[in-house]
Order: structure tokens, then C-alpha cells, then sequence
């Protein structure tokens, strides 16, 4: 494996390599430190559902905890991201962060404002998503961790091409080997087989940049115990159609989709997680409790995108309380996968393919044409008894703004009130966690909801 | 010919095949009336009957779980007497003879009108998928097939494809009152028979997806094609449907012409 | 416009720029032939050529609001497609028979979606472009063109065969040879054509017929030679950016004396700089490989960045540019980080450099006014 370069730029040539790596990981540090700070407060709550926190944590830090291994010893990681096949990536026993993975998972960091403004002062336009800024403004500053390699992620945006292509520009970044799958604009078998040859190259290209070899059978293993996650998952999700659902924002949701795919995918403490996920949740729906136990469930919301985890405190917990309304789907908590045929490398490949192009979250819907934006809503809808649809309008989520009229229009089809926002879901200066307040209490008034 | 008669004389095929390969078919004839269809049954039916999820715990029987097979699909004809009205055809073992069992289930709703018209063609494929009108029977979401659970509960009084036959007849009977007479086969007896009329399902399902998106664009919207018509495997299945539903909408017109006069 | 140049060739050129419909159209159409639209300068045009319907380059030319494209698309949303779709909504399209679109960027590709579900085109297909230019991405290229080849053929019933395509592929070079006539004449100290003048020139070739308008450049070169060079400009600029089809507003740039002499614009030098191959065996082989990597790369191909960043610093030394003017549309996610990239090569290389976002229809004109004087004068000039 090539040395890692930390050269970054002038600024850093008096700085030793170790200080190098120092300064790359302070801030991967800090928001490792910031999820033990949460794992703390997890730690105290005696609940079943803080137990399941507690365990996601940990899953969490483990896979940081690796990665700052990695870099201190100068052994193989990657930065890749949760739709390029992360279980090829366990297979291959590859530690991997997510270059996006501040937005995703550590948006309600205490410093997440003050990197905000950072990537504002490095001259980049306001109106570029706040989660492509942001890794932008770390890479720029030297404020991520220098990969081995990096699997790029070219859909769903514009952003997504972009942050690849200002990565490959940074002086730190420029010689890591980079691929980036390419991903087609079509959905159907012919796409699917391009995408999976995509995969191939990419696994041929780790294990020549990393030096770690894919052996089948351990990525079988992995596929056979990234379905039984899923299969807890699908279950699961069934839960949260009865009324009142037995989970809102806070568990189950989004976490499933990060316990499955954000951190390693594959392994048996996600399956873990989930079996615990599912008891839990059984049990609520065999008592009937619902989410809040303080507050009776009065209105059923599927938020079609991802939570505001820029401001998710102030605002959810809100939803709940002053309106009884229940987070009971979104986008990132939607079940959709079919479960990988781990009788082949060919249909592990195949349906890996499909999985990462056309399942996962955000991708599903963004990437190609806008059917999956009518239909999962139509389908999420009729399955957990929708009472409303809110589009959230991110500020970075161009093709979903231009699909807006089909959303509503499809709503209206199924005699549903839609909601259009306009915020970021990052950065609460956009639009003001109050002003999304006035708008969603205008809204449930206007429809008759609560 | 209608698109689907072929379709409907497969499935009467594949019952006697299976009857020649051993396996045991039972068919049974349910009275034609909705309400006659409704007396004595152990469950509730319509909107909300089954407000609640089934849990695994409280499954009785599962039936269409894709690791064990599953293949679901509706159709139609012009000519009801391709139908016996009411019949029901079961290869395999029963519900109430599987307690706890994870079944294979293949699922084929055929529906027949002379009067049918194109929205109904949709709502039978809609129809298949009861939501929470039918007691202790729960599809799951997001599924692709059929793959549902029976409640212990409705287990403990019986429920057999009998009952979801019956509530199947009531609940297309009275959703598309232009269906003079509906048979169903329901397959149970093994992965490998129930991906041999997934074979039949997948041309039929064509069809049925083309129908989809001509009701849809007939509302200008355009529900899952990406592609131009040139390049689609499905054309010459569109190109048949067009005729098909040119006919219908033609008849439909009449019709309406008939009732003004 | 205000033009020195003293030609009917160029006065032709110039009104099939500053309006969607002209006389040729007009007599194209009344000939019983047919016009398809187009996004996107990825889009092979040859095809269109071969298949011998005339390939007309969306445009909202004319557009004054986006009132009925706004309940589609939203606030965040480019300009350019709101616009251009506004236009459709009114009517404006309606001489098309077709159009292709393609996954070219977030804003621009939806406007298949909402196409789809309000207007009725005859024929209307999207293509899938690829996000970057390896060897894959042309075979995958290759297959979507093969696609749209049959596909158009069969919309029209006409068979576009493979010598077909060559014809057209040579038909096309010539356009592309031509207008780099054009764009040589602008390396000169006094080029006899404005840099408004030569997009003028250049968005004309995109809506009229390939004959005509091949026809209409010799005639507009010969005639170039007869007119006077610019003098008194204070710098010499190059133009970088996305969609602009609008001379008017390098005009306002020139009227503050700084004469654009070339650029990498999407109706510019990107799309006529290099030819397509004439000997590859396959035509539409050599499409594939001309539209994935052998043109001057867009952002939105991955890994392509050097190439683009080399592309634009060799231009600033064929054309002798003391500056170069970085253009993008608000919201325009490709163009904002990829001038971000311009900013710091272009500073390392010494070269000046402005970043100026914009609406697709023309306005702030005062402060475009304001921006390109100050640059001017922090260049010295």
C-alpha cells in the first residue's frame, strides 16, 4: 500500500506527519467524543428503548474507533458511503467512514453552526446543499481523515458529482485513488447489470489500492447476515403501521437505516439490534401503547425526507407535543429491499446492484426519473394511514423541487394534505426552526389535522 | 379474443397438470350472491375489519413468504362463461390444516363481465390487496407479491381459504359490481408450483402493468415508464391493450349513449 | 443587436438567435419536415441530422415569467429549465414533434418528468448520461444512443442507418470546422467579431437547418474578412460557464470594454472545439467516444476536472485573455463548485478571475455593469 501523502498544502509543510494526522482527525475526534457524550446519557436511561441507543452507539463508535485506528497505525480505510455496497466493504474486513457522514448522523453537534459558517467563508455558494458544504469545508481545512482510497458517490445530485470532484482537486486528497461507480439513469435489468459491473470494478479496485482481498465466501456470510437485518427490518416496519404506531422520531426510524447500512453493514450486532428493535416495538403494539406516552397519537405524518437532524430537537419533540403528531414514516425508514440471492456471485453481485441503486434511500427516488417519488408515497400512505405528507423542500434537493408538483398532485389523488416546506434540514438559519413551526401549525389548522 | 382468456385457460391447464402430477386438488363452488357470500362467515369484512397489525407471535399461518414462494395476480375476461362462478380450487394444504406452518402461496383471482371496462381492470389488480378489510388477514407492506399472515385468532375459528375465498368474491363483487363471475385458485403445495404459475403471472402482469399506466395517462400522468415506447419490452403488450381498451372505451361510449337516450 | 458587421448572413444568424421560431423553421415545417428539441449539448445531434429531422436546441428565449412552470418546479429550482418549460406550458414549443432530454443536471432532467405528465409531444424520450468517461461509460453511451436511433426511427419510420449517421457526422464536423474559422478570426488583436456577435453566431447554428446554416457561416466568413477589427477594448476575456444563449448579456459586458474573445460555455467552444472521428469504423462508436471523452468535458463528468481546468488555461493563451469571466446560475450546484475549482487554479496560474451568478433571463444589468468594471479595473485595464 502508497504511503498516505498529508501534505496539505503550505500551511501544513512545518508540521510533522504526526501533527498532520493530529489536525486531520481533531474534528473525526471531536464528534467521536460528541457520540460518547450521547452514549453517557443512553447509558442512563433505563428503558428499552435506551438500551437500543445504547447498543447503536456502540456500533457507531466501534467503527469510528477503527477508523482513528487506521490512521494512527497506517493501516488500510476507505471513505465510501452507504449506497456503494457497504457490505462489500465488511467483507473485505475494510474499516470506512462516510464523507457526508456530519449532515447524516452528527447534525445536532454543538459545532455544526460554527462549521457552517466555515464553509461559507471559503467562498462556496449559500445555495449548494449544507451537507455536500460541509465535508467540502472539512477536506479544504484538512479537517477529515485522509483515506486510503475513497469510493466515490456520483447520484443522487449534482452536490454528490461535485464534493468527489473538489475532493480529487484538494492537494491532500489528490493522489488517494479514487472510483466512483457510475450510476445510470434508467432502472431496469439492463441498469442493474451496468451498475453491478460497476461494483466488480469497484471491489477490484480496493483490493489493489488497499491490499485487502474479497474472498466470496466471507462476503456471502456477510449477505446472508445483512438479510436476516433486513428481514428484522421488514418486520419491523410492519409494527409501525398499527395505530397508535408504537415508535415516533426518536428509535427504529432513521436509526434502522443507519444501524443497517452507515456503519458495517452485515454484521450480526446489527441483526442484534434489530431482534431487540422488534421486541420492543412488539410489545407496544401488543399493550397499544403508542410512541409518547404523553401524548396520544392524533396525526400519522410520513416526512419525506430526511429528519432535520440540524434542529431535530427543537422540532420533533415539538411535532409530538403540541400536536400529537407522530413521525410514522419517512423516507430513510422506508422498507423497500428485496434480500440478497446469496446463491451466486453473480446474483450477490446482481443484487447488490440493485440494492444500491435502486432500494436504498434518497437514491431510489432521486436518481432517475421521479416515479418512485408518486409511488412509495402511494404506497406508504395506504400501509401506515397517512394523515398528511410533508415534503420538507430541502434547500439542496434541486430534483425533488422540480418534482414537487407530482408529489402534490399525487396527494391529491389520495385525498391527502401535502405539505411544501422550504428549510434546510441542517442549518436552522435557512428557515427558522420557529417559522417551520408557524407553517406546520398553519398547515395541520388549515386541514382539519389534530 | 381478450387479452387474458389465454391467460385464464393456462391457469385451467396448470390445475390439471397438477391433478396428473399427484398433488392433492380439491375445488369447491361458492353461492354467487355477495351477502350469500358473506352468511355465516366467522369474520368480520370491509373497511376496518382488520384495524390491527398481526404480530409473529400471533400468526397462525403465513402464507407467501418469498423464501417459501409467493406469485399473486388478477385476471379478467369478457366471456363470463369461461368461469364457473364461485369456484374455488385449492392445490395443497388448507389453513386450518397448517397451524404455524410458513406456506408457499400462489394466489390467481379471475374475474369475468361482459360489460367490464377499463378502471376495472385496475381495481381488481387493486383489490388483491385487501388492506384491513378482512379479520385476522393482514398483507404485508411494500410486499411484492402476496405474502400475508392469518391471525391466530380467526385461526382459532376456522379460517380456511374457504373463508378468504368467500371474503375475496364479497369484497371484488361489491368494489366492481360489473363482475359477473370470479374464481380463485390458491396454491399451496410447493415452492417450485407456485414459480410455475409465477410464469403465467409475469405475462399477465404485463398486461395488467400496461392497463395501469393507460388509466393513469389518461389522467396525464405517467406512472412507471422511463423509457420510449421504441425501446420497451413491453410494446407489443401495450400495442395489444390499446386495441383492447379502444374497444372498450368505444363500448363504454355507447353505453352511456344508450343510458341518455 | 448593434453590430460593425455589414452582412445579411450574420443578420439571418442573428434573428434565428433571438427568437425560438424563424423563417427556416417556418418553411422546414411548412415542407412537411419535422423539428426535434433537445437539452443539453450531450445529446448526439447526429442522430437527429441522420435521421433528417432538424435538431432544435431548447431555449427560453422570449420568456418573460415562469407564472405556469412554477407550480412544477420551485424556488431553488435554475432559472433555465423554469423558464424554457414556461414556455412550453404556453405554447411556445409546439412546433416540436419531439424531444429528448437526458440526465444532464438536477433542474434540467425534471423537466422530462413534468413534460411527460402535461404536455403531448409525439415523441418524447430521456437519455441516460453517464457521470463519468471511462471505457464503461462509452459502451453504456453507445447502447443509449443505439436506443435512441431506433427509437426516433421507428417515432418517424425512416431507418438511420449507419451510413446515414456518417453523413451526418461529417455534416456536423463541418459545422464545428466552421465555426472554428470563427472563433481563429477572434485571436486576432482587432477580431472583426464581438464576442455577443460570435454567441449570437454560434446559438443560431442550434435552430436552423445544418445546410443553411453551414451555408450561411462560409458567407459570414467571408464577409468577416471585409470588416473591421474591434479596437479601444480595455481587456481581452474568456467566458466560462454553463447555459448562456443570450448575446445580450456578453453585450453588457463588452459595452464596459472588455471584448470577449473565447470561451467554454455549453452553446460555445465545448460543443465544436474538437471534432468527432470520421474514420472510426462504427459511427455510433465514435459518437459515444466523442460525447464521453473526446469534447471538452462538462462538470458533471467525475475525474474530468484537470482536462477542463487545462482546457480553459490553454484557451487563455490561444487567445491571448488577460481575464476570464466564471458565469453560473443561481442554484446551480455543478457550475458553483467548479468555479470554486476555476478561482484557485486560475489564481495560481495568475490569471484573474471573477465569479458572477446570474438568472437565466437577463436582469441586475447594473450590477453586472458595476461587477465587470471593478474587474476590469483590479486588472490594470
Amino acid at each position: 500500500m502508497e504511503a498516505i501523502d498529508y501534505n496539505m498544502g503550505t500551511a501544513a509543510h512545518d508540521l510533522t506527519t504526526l501533527e498532520r494526522k493530529d489536525k486531520a482527525l481533531a474534528r473525526y475526534k471531536k464528534e467521536r467524543d460528541w457520540f460518547a457524550f450521547l452514549l453517557e446519557a443512553a447509558e442512563m436511561m433505563d428503558t428499552p428503548e435506551g438500551k437500543l441507543q445504547v447498543k447503536l452507539l456502540n456500533i457507531l463508535l466501534d467503527s469510528k474507533e477503527k477508523v482513528i485506528s487506521s490512521v494512527m497505525n497506517d493501516t488500510p480505510f476507505v471513505a465510501a458511503y452507504f449506497c456503494t455496497a457497504p457490505e462489500i466493504l465488511n467483507a473485505m474486513n475494510l474499516p470506512w467512514f462516510m464523507i457526508m457522514e456530519t449532515p447524516f448522523l452528527a447534525a445536532s453537534a454543538p459545532y455544526l453552526l460554527d462549521d457552517l459558517r466555515g464553509a461559507e467563508e471559503m467562498g462556496l455558494g449559500t445555495d449548494l446543499c449544507s451537507a455536500i458544504r460541509l465535508p467540502m469545508y472539512y477536506i479544504e481545512s484538512g479537517l477529515m481523515p485522509v483515506p486510503s482510497a475513497v469510493v466515490g458517490l456520483l447520484s443522487p445530485c449534482d452536490g454528490t458529482t461535485m464534493l468527489q470532484q473538489v475532493l480529487q482537486h484538494n492537494p491532500a486528497w489528490k493522489n488517494v485513488p479514487l472510483f466512483a461507480p457510475d450510476p445510470p439513469y434508467t432502472s431496469d435489468e439492463r441498469a442493474i447489470r451496468y451498475f453491478a459491473n460497476e461494483l466488480r470494478t469497484m471491489v477490484s479496485f480496493l483490493e489493489e489500492k488497499t491490499g485487502r482481498k474479497m474472498d466470496m465466501h466471507r462476503l456471502r456470510e456477510v449477505c446472508e447476515e445483512s438479510n436476516r437485518t433486513y428481514k428484522l427490518w421488514q418486520e419491523y416496519n410492519e409494527l409501525r403501521r398499527a395505530v397508535p404506531c408504537p415508535h415516533g422520531w426518536e428509535i427504529g426510524g432513521a436509526q434502522a437505516f443507519a444501524v443497517s447500512q452507515c456503519f458495517v453493514a452485515g454484521d450480526p450486532r446489527c441483526t442484534d439490534w434489530f431482534e431487540q428493535l422488534l421486541e420492543c416495538g412488539e410489545i407496544k403494539v401488543k399493550e397499544g401503547r403508542g410512541a409518547n406516552e404523553y401524548c396520544p397519537e392524533k396525526i400519522r405524518i410520513l416526512w419525506f425526507d430526511i429528519m432535520p437532524y440540524g434542529w431535530v430537537f427543537e422540532f420533533m419533540p415539538w411535532l409530538e407535543q403540541e400536536w400529537g403528531a407522530i413521525l410514522v414514516m419517512d423516507m430513510f425508514s422506508n422498507f423497500p429491499y428485496t434480500l440478497i440471492d446469496t446463491s451466486s456471485e453473480e446474483t450477490m453481485f446482481h443484487d447488490l446492484a440493485k440494492r444500491n441503486l435502486m432500494d436504498v434511500p434518497m437514491i431510489r427516488q432521486a436518481r432517475g426519473t421521479a416515479e418512485n417519488f408518486s409511488s412509495d408515497i402511494a404506497r406508504m400512505v395506504k400501509d401506515y394511514k397517512i394523515d398528511c405528507v410533508i415534503w420538507p423542500g430541502h434547500m439542496g434537493h434541486k430534483d425533488g423541487a422540480a418534482t414537487a408538483g407530482i408529489m402534490r398532485e399525487t396527494c391529491r389523488g389520495l385525498g391527502v394534505p401535502f405539505l411544501h416546506i422550504g428549510l434546510d434540514l441542517f442549518d436552522k438559519r435557512y428557515t427558522s426552526v420557529d417559522e417551520v413551526k408557524d407553517k406546520v401549525s398553519e398547515f395541520f389548522r388549515g386541514m382539519g389535522l389534530g | 379474443m381478450t387479452a387474458l382468456d389465454d391467460h385464464i385457460r393456462q391457469v385451467t391447464e396448470f390445475v390439471a397438470t397438477m391433478r396428473r402430477q399427484g398433488r392433492p386438488v380439491r375445488q369447491f363452488v361458492l353461492p354467487p350472491g355477495a351477502n350469500d357470500l358473506r352468511a355465516g362467515l366467522p369474520i368480520q369484512l370491509g373497511a376496518g375489519a382488520n384495524p390491527g397489525i398481526i404480530l409473529r407471535s400471533e400468526t397462525f399461518v403465513e402464507l407467501g413468504n418469498p423464501d417459501a414462494g409467493s406469485c399473486g395476480f388478477a385476471l379478467w375476461t369478457e366471456k363470463p362463461s369461461l368461469l364457473e362462478d364461485g369456484r374455488v380450487t385449492l392445490i395443497g394444504p388448507d389453513i386450518a390444516e397448517s397451524p404455524l406452518a410458513s406456506l408457499p402461496f400462489g394466489q390467481v383471482v379471475m374475474a369475468g363481465g361482459a360489460h367490464l371496462i377499463g378502471d376495472d381492470q385496475v381495481s381488481l389488480g387493486q383489490a388483491q390487496v385487501v388492506a384491513d378489510q378482512i379479520e385476522g388477514y393482514m398483507v404485508r407492506s411494500n410486499s411484492r407479491n402476496i405474502w400475508s399472515r392469518v391471525s391466530k385468532q380467526v385461526g382459532a375459528r376456522g379460517f380456511s381459504f374457504d373463508t378468504l375465498a368467500r371474503a375475496l368474491m364479497f369484497l371484488i363483487k361489491s368494489a366492481v359490481p360489473r363482475v359477473e363471475s370470479v374464481e380463485i385458485a390458491f396454491v399451496t403445495s410447493s415452492k417450485g408450483d407456485v414459480l410455475t404459475l409465477n410464469e403465467i403471472a409475469e405475462s399477465a402482469q404485463a398486461i395488467g402493468r400496461a392497463a395501469l399506466k393507460e388509466h393513469w395517462k389518461a389522467r396525464g400522468y405517467d406512472l412507471d415508464c422511463d423509457l420510449h415506447c421504441g425501446s420497451c419490452d413491453d410494446k407489443t403488450v401495450c400495442d395489444d391493450l390499446r386495441k383492447v381498451l379502444a374497444t372498450r372505451l368505444r363500448k363504454d361510449k355507447e353505453a352511456v349513449g344508450d343510458d341518455a337516450q | 443587436m448593434e453590430t460593425n458587421i455589414k452582412s445579411k448572413a450574420f443578420e439571418e444568424l442573428a434573428g434565428a438567435a433571438a427568437g425560438l421560431m424563424n423563417p427556416a423553421i417556418e418553411a422546414w415545417k411548412a415542407a412537411g419536415r419535422k423539428v426535434v428539441g433537445y437539452f443539453c449539448s450531450h445529446v448526439p445531434v447526429e442522430v437527429m441530422t441522420a435521421a433528417g429531422v432538424l435538431p432544435f436546441r431548447m431555449r427560453g428565449t422570449g420568456s418573460t415569467g415562469t407564472e405556469l412552470a412554477d407550480a412544477s418546479f420551485s424556488s431553488i429550482n435554475c432559472s433555465f429549465p423554469k423558464h424554457t418549460f414556461n414556455q412550453a406550458l404556453r405554447g411556445e414549443f409546439d412546433f416540436l414533434d419531439g424531444l429528448i432530454c437526458i440526465s444532464s443536471c438536477d433542474h434540467v432532467r425534471r423537466i422530462y418528468d413534468n413534460w411527460k405528465q402535461q404536455l403531448s409531444t409525439p415523441y418524447l424520450t430521456v437519455m441516460s448520461l453517464p457521470k463519468k468517461n471511462g471505457q464503461a461509460q462509452v459502451d453504456w453511451y453507445y447502447e443509449e444512443i443505439n436506443i435512441l436511433r431506433a427509437g426516433l426511427g421507428e417515432f418517424l419510420g425512416v431507418e438511420i442507418t449507419d451510413d446515414r449517421l456518417r453523413d451526418a457526422i461529417q455534416q456536423v464536423n463541418e459545422t464545428r470546422r466552421l465555426q472554428r474559422q470563427m472563433y481563429e478570426l477572434r485571436k486576432r488583436d482587432r477580431p472583426p467579431i464581438s464576442g455577443a456577435e460570435a454567441l449570437a453566431v454560434m446559438v443560431a447554428g442550434n435552430s436552423l437547418p445544418r445546410e443553411r446554416y453551414n451555408d450561411l457561416l462560409r458567407t459570414l466568413l467571408a464577409d468577416l474578412e471585409n470588416t473591421p477589427g474591434r479596437s479601444g477594448y480595455r481587456a481581452r476575456l474568456m467566458i466560462v460557464g454553463s447555459e448562456l444563449d443570450d448575446p445580450e448579456y456578453l453585450q453588457v459586458i463588452e459595452d464596459q470594454g472588455g471584448l470577449v474573445v473565447t470561451d467554454s460555455i455549453c452553446f460555445g467552444t465545448r460543443t465544436m472545439w474538437v471534432d468527432c472521428s470520421e474514420t472510426e469504423p462504427d459511427p455510433v462508436r465514435a459518437l459515444a467516444r466523442y460525447y464521453i471523452q473526446e469534447r471538452p468535458a462538462c462538470p458533471r463528468m467525475n475525474g474530468a476536472q484537470p482536462a477542463r481546468a487545462k482546457f480553459v488555461q490553454d484557451m487563455v493563451k490561444e487567445f491571448a485573455v488577460d481575464g476570464v469571466v466564471g458565469e453560473r446560475m443561481l442554484f446551480c450546484d455543478f457550475w458553483c463548485a467548479e468555479h470554486y475549482m476555476n478561482k484557485a487554479d486560475l489564481k495560481e496560474a495568475g490569471i484573474p478571475f471573477i465569479q458572477i451568478d446570474r438568472e437565466y433571463i437577463l436582469s441586475g444589468k447594473g450590477q453586472l455593469q458595476t461587477r465587470i468594471q471593478a474587474f476590469l479595473e483590479t486588472m490594470g485595464r
